[in-house]
């Protein structure tokens, strides 16, 4: 009898068959992994075809090669001015590693930020933002459980755009962009012309996510990287204090700029809409308050035990909860544990010690008054007073800036009286003192006196604003010379500034700016 | 230029002297000898050229007789090594030349690293003296080698080359330090007679070089008697078919590049729509070039070796095919297919690439459209992202100018205000200050004179000589001025004016029929000027359009100045607010201007038009300043960054040419693919073909610096040193046993590498696709320049390959 294994081709279907045996358990494994870590390229329905494809002609190892030539291709075509075929560049980067959050993270900054900066006008700045933030998306999208990248997209929507020094600009173009998925709140999936609103959707949607335990703080392949300082601060670590209280500062923000001109040619809002806006700021603070946070440091116990504190930053609101804490019972109810007298003295004193170094760490008890505070009608219609002074003392007419301005003020001081948090911080004295200094401007303008009367409240105020020589660069009203006759906040009116026909202006700026004779610029 | 000029500048080419005054360089000689001389050493010194096709002729006619000397004298000698003569004494010599050779580069690293303090004999190193008595050991064992073979072979004809080179050598040596001697001693130079001998030889191996590439010319053209068209086609239609049949290669490439086009919106999305046609037209080029690279790649140096291996190539050299038939027909067969993809290629391109950048210029401003009462600042920015792709799907003609400053005091510079930017190319005026940039068109001094003369002007001094080149900038007025209008009328007369200013006669009846031709244009002129007048009173749309369409027609259209500035602002300004620039245009001649301000938008192209009479009685010259009219702000500008577009050429010839450009680099790697199958097995082939692609597209500028060797850290194995024991390439190192062998072992391969930079062709510099991506022309020139090019490096290799194939026993 012949060896049957004597035949070449017998030979190799045996090895085929060996090989695909072993291949299939391995197979098996390979994908179990990749749906634990999240690594799998195609969402059920959507596949990035042109990545798969890349790869597919990259077969594998030269991946990381490629990767790396043409990053060094993107800075050098940034170097040079090329800021498309970067664009491109860096595009071609996170197909064929989507799975690698420093690249969606390093460069929708660098679009966002550094490429924007390049461009003069406000509308390209804005594309370029844009860009930057859709980056990030697409970034979010390939990796669904990441809230660093959730966050670093609310970051460019809240802080690019909010708080560049062409704000005013870029939040009318965020307002008029037609593109409504770039407007989508992602936890309420409502489509929103405000880019606090939007940011504020996108850091509670990280929030969330770590909430929900999908806390991703890496991936696979950058935990094989060996850091000489490892980042420990990651964004989204559960007990992360700023990255909690983002949601509520976008919220606040999104309330303070409905109360000025904080979009050019958009006039303010004021009544039910801003005081529920204020409402909302508070409930996210509440949120943020409400969170229980380990305290870093052990107490040891009479007996040898260490135990961590929970601490809750709401709890500063009012002192009494410490002096419950103080008893034994207390601490078993919490903890599970039996104290002694002096632990259970010894727990709440460093209970209260955390939440009160926590709570003014992040200004807890001034937003939370803030939000208490502007929240009441007397609040809003105090805001809207300023807001109308400063609009009629642009179109010159000084004694309704007068009446606006002296009512408002009137209002607020009896309204920061029961706010003593709010009324006492330096933020509150320096905005309230710039409507004394305004309110001063106009009283001299309207020939009422030389010198305000005595019982002005805020008096005090006026020295800190008087040596602030800055523009509040979030209002339209201080950033943009006034138009004499037109209202400031009135859109149609303020428009014809800047050249109806085209937005941007085609003619060159005269020697001296036409202002009305006897008005000064607002500063 | 004169000879004697020639002579001049290149003498000071040598010894690097600036001479201020050329006539002082004047020597004793005769001057019919000195051109003689200059002449002797243009041709004969393989660094020195001159200007134009000439100085590239030259050029190439150097190095390939440098390296046809090399290829015979190797063969030559390959032969006697084969006929083994070997006497003792002889090898002896070559070996102790060999090993002194080696001995005294060791020493020159060792005491250029200061390990080993030689004395000096009689003012020269002795490892010079060793080098020296090394090369003669070695050119000694070479001559007689050479004698000896050919004696025995009895070949007359080698004899007679081998004598003609010696005297080509003779006279290159005589004429190098006879040169040395005669004109740098009038220069006040003291020169050993070892500089002299060492020019003397550079030209001396250059002569010989003419003279062995002569000899292959001669060989050559006896081939080319023999070569058959019809027999050369029959080989092409042969490869053609071997090419589709076996390989399968156009159909694979057709495949890949409609399955790559079917797709490429998922690899390509341009960020703006202003860059889309630049993205796709860079792309498609890019992969038309990569698909028929890696074709020819794998068909163009398999074809010979595979024909050998598998004897198939016994069936035609075994009929009267000359061997220069084998290698033409098999380039000729394959450019056949090249052609044809290139052309299916193109034009699927072509199409694909008109239809997505329509439908994109047409989506854009329907979104302007639809979105300018609700936000106007979006719909500009679409409007004019919108005519920026509109720009980029033309090839334009551009005039440049030549740029010079004047800072913010108004002293001239010839750059502007460097604000620190990373990049140097652009550099700014100040707004609001007399700072400016000037370009100035027409016959002008060059910018180092002008600036030189307007600082003289400007402080009442009459202007120095010039010292830089004329620059020719003429705007092409005949380009803008249309016949039978206004303008072009009053050009002629100024013309004419003009000339009899100078003093020529009998114009004036030329003179009086033109003015009787524009009598009636300018009565029409006034006449129509004044019914517009009466009609913008009047306030009828109507009659203002008729009117203005009839100006038009005595008119010649205006003119258009492209530019793109940058900038760079030092406050913010207000916010929203653009940056303005002023421009002033002048026709220097006629004192004519024109000025206008216009806001700046940043890397977009600003088109202004400026009326025809500007450039009536201009000559082609004219200035045009730009001024930053916001203070505290900056304008960047760069040359090329303004100029007057001469006109809108079709964008079609302009995508054709770049696809040329794909052509001729295939038609280059066609033939060093043949050339490598015709002594390399064929995988050896396939990676020489591959290297030369790569060192040619990536890799170039790296060569380059191997040329000039001024690599930073060394050369390979310097680097490779440097690698291992973690230096940085600029540390110095300490000569130690390894550092002093790595060192030495460079010394001996780098000279060589260096010369490869002559033989790998510039792949990037064919590839004009940049220039047809960005909407501008890809001039006549260029195309010559590069189509010369191309053959420069094909007929050259497809000849070596001719003398391999005919030298190498094929059918052994």
């Amino acid at each position: 009898m012949t060896n049957i294994f004597g035949d070449r081709k017998i030979r190799y279907w045996i090895i085929i068959l060996v090989l695909f045996g072993i291949m299939y358990p391995y197979r098996q494994w390979l994908n179990s992994e990749k749906d634990r870590l999240d690594l799998g390229e195609a969402t059920l329905g959507k596949v990035d075809t042109g990545s798969f494809m890349l790869k597919l002609a990259l077969l594998g190892g030269a991946r990381g090669v490629a990767a790396n030539v043409l990053w060094t291709r993107a800075i050098e075509l940034q170097r040079i001015q090329e800021w498309d075929r970067m664009k491109t560049t860096v595009d071609l980067i996170t197909k064929l590693q989507p799975h690698f959050l420093a690249v969606w993270t390093y460069q929708s900054w660098n679009l966002a930020y550094n490429v924007s900066v390049e461009w003069d006008a406000p509308e390209d700045k804005y594309d370029w933002i844009k860009q930057g933030i859709n980056f990030v998306r697409d970034g979010v999208s390939k990796n669904q459980n990441s809230p660093d990248l959730q966050w670093d997209t609310a970051w460019t929507y809240y802080h690019k755009l909010g708080f560049a020094d062409e704000a005013i600009i870029l939040r009318k173009l965020f307002r008029d962009d037609k593109d409504e998925p770039f407007k989508t709140n992602p936890v309420n999936k409502s489509i929103q012309n405000d880019n606090f609103q939007v940011g504020g959707g996108w850091f509670e949607s990280a929030v969330n996510l770590v909430d929900s335990g999908a806390n991703r703080l890496n991936t696979s392949i950058e935990s094989t990287v060996e850091y000489v300082d490892a980042p420990t601060q990651r964004k989204g670590r559960a007990g992360d204090l700023a990255f909690r209280s983002m949601p509520a500062h976008a919220q606040t923000r999104y309330a303070v700029s409905l109360e000025k001109e904080s979009m050019k040619d958009v006039p303010a809002t004021f009544g039910e809409l801003a005081a529920a806006e204020w409402n909302n700021a508070l409930l996210s603070w509440r949120k943020f308050g409400d969170y229980t946070y380990e305290a870093p440091n052990d107490i040891p116990l009479e007996d040898k035990r260490l135990v961590k504190n929970k601490v809750r930053i709401a709890d500063g609101e009012d002192y009494r909860v410490f002096d419950k804490m103080t008893k034994p019972e207390y601490w078993q109810e919490e903890l599970g544990i039996k104290v002694t007298a002096n632990d259970a003295i010894a727990l709440a004193e460093n209970k209260k010690h955390w939440t009160d170094r926590w709570g003014t760490q992040m200004n807890y008890p001034y937003w939370t008054d803030r939000c208490r505070a502007e929240a009441t009608s007397e609040g809003v219609s105090a805001r809207r007073m300023f807001y109308e002074g400063t609009k009629a003392y642009r179109r010159a007419d000084f004694q309704t800036a007068v009446k606006f301005y002296r009512d408002g003020l009137n209002l607020w001081k009896d309204l920061l009286k029961g706010h003593p948090s709010y009324g006492n911080d330096d933020i509150n004295k320096k905005d309230t003192g710039l409507i004394v200094k305004r309110y001063k401007r106009a009283f001299l303008q309207a020939g009422l006196g030389n010198d305000l009367p005595a019982d002005t409240p805020f008096l005090d105020f006026l020295k800190i604003a008087e040596a602030d020589t800055s523009v509040d660069p979030f209002d339209a009203q201080e950033m943009l010379p006034s138009t004499p006759g037109a209202s400031a906040g009135g859109g149609a009116g303020a428009a014809a500034g800047a050249g109806a026909a085209g937005g941007r202006p085609t003619t060159p700026p005269p020697a001296i700016r036409p202002t009305s004779p006897n008005v000064q610029p607002l500063k | 230029m004169t000879l004697g000029g020639i002579f001049n500048n290149v003498l000071d080419s040598i010894f690097l002297i600036a001479q201020a005054d050329a006539a002082a360089a004047t020597p004793q000689a005769a001057s019919w000898l000195m051109n003689f001389m200059g002449w002797v050493y243009l041709l004969g010194d393989p660094a020195i050229t001159t200007k134009g096709l000439l100085g590239s002729l030259l050029t190439w006619l150097k190095i390939i007789g440098l390296f046809s000397l090399v290829a015979w004298i190797g063969a030559r000698v390959l032969q006697a090594i084969k006929d083994r003569i070997s006497l003792p004494a002889l090898s002896g010599l070559a070996a102790a030349g060999l090993v002194g050779g080696l001995i005294s580069i060791l020493l020159q690293v060792l005491q250029s690293t200061g390990r080993l303090a030689l004395p000096i004999i009689g003012g020269v190193s002795p490892a010079i003296i060793l080098a020296i008595l090394s090369i003669i050991a070695v050119v000694v064992w070479l001559e007689a080698t050479l004698w000896i073979s050919m004696s025995r072979r009895e070949s007359p004809g080698d004899k007679l080359l081998l004598i003609a080179m010696h005297i080509a050598l003779a006279f290159g040596m005589f004429s190098g330090i006879y040169i040395v001697q005669n004109y740098a001693s009038t220069q006040g130079i003291k020169i050993s007679i070892l500089e002299g001998i060492q020019q003397g030889s550079r030209m001396g191996l250059t002569f010989m070089g003419y003279t062995a590439l002569a000899m292959l010319g001669f060989r050559l053209l006896q081939e080319l008697r023999r070569v058959n068209p019809i027999r050369t086609m029959a080989i092409a239609w042969l490869s053609r078919k071997e090419a589709t049949r076996r390989m399968w290669a156009p159909y694979v490439v057709t495949a890949v590049f409609l399955v790559v086009l079917a797709f490429t919106h998922w690899f390509l999305q341009p960020p703006r729509p202003a860059e889309m046609s630049r993205l796709f037209v860079g792309t498609l080029t890019l992969l038309c070039s990569l698909l028929i690279t890696l074709m020819i790649i794998f068909l163009s140096p398999l074809s010979l070796p595979t024909d050998i291996q598998q004897q198939t190539i016994y069936t035609i050299v075994s009929k009267p095919v000359s061997r220069l038939e084998m290698i033409w027909g098999r380039i000729l067969g394959y450019m056949t297919l090249v052609t044809l993809i290139i052309a299916l290629f193109g034009g699927i391109s072509y199409i694909y690439l008109i239809r997505q950048v329509n439908s994109t210029i047409r989506l854009t401003a329907a979104e302007a459209e639809s979105i300018r009462s609700g936000n106007p600042l979006r719909a500009t920015q679409l409007d004019e992202q919108a005519e920026q792709l509109t720009a980029r799907m033309s090839a334009r003609v551009p005039v440049k100018g030549s740029l010079l400053f004047r800072d913010s005091r108004g002293t001239p510079q010839i750059k502007g205000i460097d604000v620190g930017q990373e990049l140097e190319y652009r550099t700014h005026v100040e707004g609001a200050t007399p700072s400016k940039g000037i370009w100035r068109f027409g016959v002008i001094s060059h910018p180092f004179d002008e600036v030189r003369n307007m600082a003289a002007r400007d402080s009442g001094k009459p202007p120095g000589p010039q010292q830089y080149p004329i620059l020719d900038r003429r705007v092409p007025v005949d380009n803008f001025l249309r016949a039978g209008t206004l303008e072009y009328v009053d050009n002629q007369i100024a013309t004419l004016k003009a000339q009899q200013s100078k003093g020529v006669k009998g114009l004036e009846s030329n003179i009086e029929a033109l003015q009787t031709q524009r009598r009636p244009l300018a009565n029409k002129d006034a006449e129509l000027k004044a019914a517009l007048k009466a009609a913008q009173t009047a306030d009828k749309q109507d009659e203002i359009n008729r009117v203005q369409g009839e100006l038009a027609l005595i008119h010649s259209d205006p003119f258009k100045v492209e530019m793109t500035f940058t900038i760079y602002r030092t406050t913010k300004g207000r916010v929203g607010e653009p940056v303005f620039a002023s421009m002033k245009v002048l026709n220097p001649i006629t004192s004519e201007q024109y000025e206008n301000t216009f806001p700046v938008r940043e890397y977009y192209t600003d088109m202004q038009t400026i009326p025809a009479s500007l450039l009536v009685g201009s000559g082609g010259f004219l200035n045009i300043e730009i001024q930053c009219v916001s203070s505290t702000q900056y304008l960047g500008m760069a040359e090329s960054d303004l100029f007057v577009l001469a006109s809108d050429g079709s964008f079609f010839w302009n995508f054709f040419r770049g696809l040329m450009g794909v052509w001729l680099q295939a038609l280059v790697l066609t033939s060093i693919g043949v050339f490598a199958g015709t002594f390399l097995s064929w995988p050896v082939a396939l990676l020489t073909t591959i290297a030369f692609f790569i060192g040619g597209q990536v890799a170039f500028g790296y060569l380059q610096e191997f040329a000039i060797q001024a690599q930073t850290g060394g050369g390979p194995f310097e680097s490779l040193y440097r690698l291992l024991s973690h230096d940085n390439q600029m540390a110095d190192l300490t000569p130690t046993l390894a550092v002093v062998t790595a060192k030495t072992l460079d010394s001996l391969i780098l000279p060589v590498m260096s010369r490869l930079v002559y033989v790998v062709p510039n792949f990037a510099s064919l590839d004009v696709s940049n220039s047809v991506a960005d909407g501008f022309a890809v001039t006549n020139d260029k195309m010559i320049g590069n189509a010369l090019m191309a053959i420069a490096y094909a007929l050259p290799f497809s000849v070596a390959g001719f003398f391999v194939l005919k030298n190498r026993e094929v059918a052994a």
